[in-house]
Order: structure tokens, then sequence, then C-alpha cells
């Protein structure tokens, strides 16, 4: 039985474009002996028959057009507001991605300092398998806890090591990727909220350097900022940059969670004189970082960067990674075992993390999830006894605090998130990072967009939300019954059975 | 991607001086009274709200057409009232009216077909429809 309700969208059409000739010689008619008036419908009605007919009899490159003609065209109109309407009216609150509603409202509450609990119940589910944190019986008073503190570069005993009191890290985001606005407005804030900055792979971090916040210098595959013409390190540029005050740390990144194996990607849309200028790159065209640093191409020279980045820059050196081979990173354990060279730390980082620009198929299909990730490095670590050599750093969509502290249960020693810090400071999620049209001025170098974006006042939203951020992680450490960060550990977490991470976590 | 970037040839521009110049200066005439136009309206039963009124759509189309994100807007607009002029002179007003040498149907096509050349060249920039060519 047909349903009452059905239309037939195909007739419907076919009588909408014959009608149009009929519409044509009616509003003519009416123009000619009635009012002068209607004549602009005629036009109107002869204008759109002139494109019904280029659509139905001349281009071939939409079929829906070339089938039932300007018809067609409502169904690209709806399309093309999809995306906001599912976002504002229609998607729930728990089901939106890349975060939902409830995660980034999470995030706003904290940045603008206002009161961030829920009431009724958890929007969560569970029973889906989720991972989920296992409080004690004996909770730890907070005056107990003597607070969060982590040297990295104390383990080879360096006289540049380098202190954090906060374990969260603002996540590698260059300039270029961003806008200069956005860039001060983390660095500032950073400085505000006592916490260092990644400058990510942008070059010379000229605008991070302005606010006078703690650095951790990253060194992409092509070196941009301390390469030499043939993408090797610039010894003496790297010394130099090392030599600022505020260069506290440097990162090798060897890959990125959300493009492991590939290089880097600049569009050329964001491609300024400026920003061609920090890079040494050219304007107009996209600029690809080459998918590995030209020194390493395997696990000796490897760790032999590693040791020559260390000497030069005289500041402990970590490495970036997304785990894909386990076999392969023990290989290079095994390597570092052999040269009696280590790391000082070792940032991993999830498949689900961000980026401003990657191919879809690297985004969406290649790379360890973080928290897998996360404990097979550590289990590998474990397994060389070089744990204790270095300290593990966690990415990937860690935005919010529960998914942090069961990140460090998992192993980190600290944690890095960048688009927290990116909604914090006003992102809509609008995805429009590679397309240099960003709503809200943070990916984006129009200044007509960048103007809403005040570094000072958003700068205070990056001191709010990491100062509210370590108080819940001092909080969920007590009802943990834990004293400090370093007690964390999988003991913690509940695994549900029907969890993927059954198995891989005892 | 880019909203403000226009890489359109610089050929299209003359077609968008020439039709912005000459709907800009028709429009203020019908704006300043112009006895022919006033004579014109009234012909066509239109005087004077339907005089203001393609006065008022004769400059928004020339204003848009100097502008090269509306180029495309404003050449379509131009393309209607052109049309709409040609409707009239071929059904009330004759081609050369009150003995007219011309001056009137030679400005006429000018603007229609430097519309039409406009509109082809950033057909891709129209708004909503653009992307169906």
């Amino acid at each position: 039985m047909d349903a009452s309700l059905s239309v037939n969208l195909e007739k419907m059409s076919d009588v909408a474009n014959k009608s149009l000739y009929l519409f044509v010689g009616a509003s003519f008619l009416l123009g000619h002996f009635f009012s002068f008036y209607f004549h602009f419908a005629t036009v109107f009605f002869i204008l759109l028959t002139l494109i019904n007919f280029y659509y139905l009899y001349v281009q071939k490159e939409h079929t829906l057009l070339s089938n039932y003609g300007f018809m067609a065209q409502l169904r690209y109109i709806v399309e093309s507001v999809g995306p906001e309407f599912r976002q504002y009216l229609f998607m729930s609150d728990t089901e939106e991605r890349l975060f939902n509603r409830v995660e980034r409202s999470e995030v706003y509450r904290k940045a603008k300092n206002v009161d961030s609990s829920s009431a009724f119940g958890s929007l969560k589910e569970f029973n889906d398998g989720e991972i989920k944190l296992r409080h004690s019986m004996f909770p730890v008073p907070k005056e107990e806890q003597p607070g969060f503190s982590l040297t990295f570069g104390e383990e080879r005993g360096i006289k540049n090591q380098y202190t954090i009191t906060k374990p969260i890290i603002i996540s590698a985001m260059s300039y270029g990727a961003l806008s200069a606005n956005a860039v001060q407005a983390f660095a500032r804030g950073a400085k505000k909220a006592g916490i260092p900055m990644n400058t990510g792979e942008g070059g010379y971090p000229k605008y991070h350097l302005m606010e006078g916040c703690d650095l951790i210098f990253q060194m992409g595959t092509a070196k941009f900022g301390v390469r030499n013409e043939d993408g090797s390190l610039n010894e003496e540029k790297l010394a130099n940059l090392a030599s600022k005050n505020n260069v506290k740390m440097i990162e090798i990144k060897l890959s990125q969670g959300a493009k492991p194996g590939k290089g880097g990607l600049l569009p050329k849309e964001k491609i300024t004189e400026e920003i061609s200028e920090l890079r040494g790159v050219p304007m107009g065209k996209d600029v690809v970082s080459p998918p590995s640093h030209i020194e390493c191409k395997d696990p000796k020279t490897t760790v032999a960067f590693i040791q020559k980045v260390q000497e030069v820059s005289q500041l402990p050196v970590g490495i970036k990674l997304c785990l894909g081979r386990p076999d392969e990173l023990a290989e290079i354990f095994r390597e570092m075992n052999i040269q009696k060279i280590y790391p000082d730390y070792i940032s991993v980082d999830g498949a689900e993390g961000g980026t401003g620009a990657a191919p879809t198929p690297f985004i969406d299909d290649i790379g360890l999830p973080l928290y897998k990730g996360l404990s097979l490095v550590n289990d590998l670590l474990d397994e060389h006894e070089i744990r204790g050599k270095l300290k593990v750093l966690g990415a990937g969509k860690l935005i919010n605090v529960g998914k942090q502290v069961i990140a460090m249960s998992l192993g980190a020693d600290a944690i890095y998130t960048a688009r927290g810090f990116m909604l914090a400071i006003g992102c809509i999620q609008a995805l429009q990072c590679n397309k240099n049209t960003c709503p809200v001025g943070i990916t984006t170098h129009f200044p007509h967009l960048t103007k809403g974006l005040d570094p000072e006042l958003k700068s205070e939203r990056v001191k709010n939300y990491v100062d509210n951020l370590y108080y819940e992680h001092k909080e969920i450490l007590a009802s943990l019954g834990k004293r400090t960060h370093e007690e964390l550990c999988r003991d913690n977490l509940y695994v549900p059975n029907n969890s993927v991470f059954k198995g891989v976590l005892k | 991607m880019k909203p403000s970037k226009d890489d359109s040839p610089v050929f299209v521009w003359i077609f968008q001086i020439i039709a912005g110049a000459i709907l800009l200066y028709a429009g203020f005439l019908k704006f300043n009274q112009n006895p022919i136009d006033i004579e014109i309206f009234t012909a066509l039963g239109m005087e004077p709200q339907g005089r203001y009124l393609i006065a008022l759509i004769e400059v928004i189309a020339g204003i848009f057409l100097l502008y090269p994100l509306t180029a495309a807007s404003g050449a379509l607009i131009g393309v209607g009232v052109m049309m709409g002029a040609i409707i009239a002179h071929s059904t009330h007003l004759g081609f050369f009216p009150q003995g007219d040498n011309g001056t009137h149907i030679v400005l006429l096509l000018a603007v229609f077909l430097s519309c039409v050349v406009t509109v082809f060249v950033r057909r891709k920039q129209l708004p909503i429809i653009g992307k169906s060519f």
C-alpha cells in the first residue's frame, strides 16, 4: 500500500518545469493588458526558464539538475544549510562530533568561570563499554595533596631542567595554522596560568615569544625555523633559539595523530607574506612537510638525531609520535638502550588528535587511538626498563578532566591539549580550520574575522580553563584516594567487559 | 575559498564599468525627474512609484557591478532590468520614442550585453545557484 503522504517528486518537478513556460506567458499577458508591474514576474520567469533550460539540456555535471531541473536546486540549498541546522537544532547534546555539546559546554563553562555543576544525572552511557574511574572508600583530604610537580631532564641530570607545576600543557599550535591574535591569547593565557605552550612546527615563534610564557619549541619534519635548504638541521639556528630564555624544551615531531606517516600541511590560502618569511617557504602553493626527518632513516639514526638535538640545544628534548607499530617502537627503545641515549619525554599522540588541515583518510583511519597507544607505549617502556628514564605525555581529545585523569592512569605524566584551549577562547567547531574562514578568528588571517578575538580577554579564559581543570584534577585525585598524580595507575580504572580495551588494560 | 579573492579575468571589468556607469547615470536621471523618463513611465502607467523603484534597482545594480564580490549579482539584476526595458520598448514605447536618434536603444543594448557577459564570466560567483555552473 502506498504511504498516504508520499510525494511523487519526479512528477512534481516535471509539472514545475513545464509550468514555467505557462508562467512566462501568463505574466506577460497580465503585464501587457493589466499592469506593467506584472512584467517583473515576466522577467523573473524568463530568467528562471533560461537557467532551467541550461540545467535540463546543457550541463551534464549534476545528475539531479539534469533530471529534475530547478526543483533539484532546493536539495542543494537545504543540504548546504544542513550542518548548521543539525548543530543548532536537531542533534542531541550527546551525539555531535567531534566534541558533543556536553563536552564543549563543559569547556566553555570552565573558561568563563561559571558554575559547571550538572543536575539530575549523567547524560553519558553507562553500559556501552566506556572506561570509568574507580573511587576509593577513603578519599584523601585536599590539604594533604602536595601539588603537582614534574621535572623534565632530571634523569639526565642536565643543567637546564624544566619543571611544570600543573599537569596541563597547551599543545602544538603554530602561527600560520592560527591567527596572531589566537597565538597571543594562548601565550598570554599560558603565562597567566603558569603553564608552558608548545609552539607547533610553524617556524620562528614570533608571536609566541611576544608574551613571555614558557615555550616548548616543536621541530616538525620540515624543521621550519631551524632548517638548512636541504631540510636538514641547522645547528646554529637551533642553538640560537634554544638560548632564548622562554624556550624551555625542544620537541622533535616524528609523527602526529591526525596524520601519522605524513608531514604537516599548510594550505596556500593561509600563507601570508609574514608566514612565508617565518617559515622560509614560498607563497601561493600548499606547504607540505616531508613525512619524516631527513636524518631519521632507521632506529639507529633516529636515536642519534635525538642525541644531536640534546647536545645542540642543551635543553630537555622530547619526541612526539602517534603509535602505529609497537614492534618498530620497540626497535627504537632497544637502540636507545644500546646507545644509552634517551629523550627526556615521549609525547604519545592519539589518532583522534586534531589538526588544522590533513587528508581525510589520515584523519579518519590511520594510527592507534590514545588510550591504546598510551598503554602500549608504557608497556614497551617497562619491558625495556626505560620508563624511569623519561616522562610520558598524552594527547588526543583530552579536553575534560575525566579523560585526562584516565590518560594519566594509563601512564601519562602530564596532558597536552590544543582543542580544549581553542574551545576555551571561543571555537564553535565550525570545522573550517583549513579554509582560512574561521568565523571566530582563531584559524584565519582575515582581519575582519580576527578583530573579534581580543587576546587580553581570551587569555583570561585560558587561565580560567587551566585553573578550573587543575582544581577538578585535585578533586578527582582526592576521591580516588591519591595524594599526587604519580600515584595514578591502571588499577584506578574500571574497564567493562564489552570495552575494546578489555584485555589490553588489565 | 578566500572570500575576497577575485580571480576573474581583467577584461570583464570593462563591461562592468560600462554597465555600472550607465545604470548609475540612468538611475540618477530617474530620481531627478528627468522629463523623458517621466513621459516613459507615464506611458507605462507606473509614474511615479515605478520610476523610483526602477531607479533604485538600477542604482543598486550599478553599485554591485563595481564591487568584485557582488558583481555577478549586480549583473544578473542588470540583465533583469534591461529585459524589462526591452519588453517595454517592444510592447508600449517603440524603439525610437519622441524622435530619439537611437541613443536610448544603443545604451540599453550596451548595458544588456555588458551584463550578460559579466554574468557569464562570473556565473560561478552567483549566490546559491553559482555552484551549479
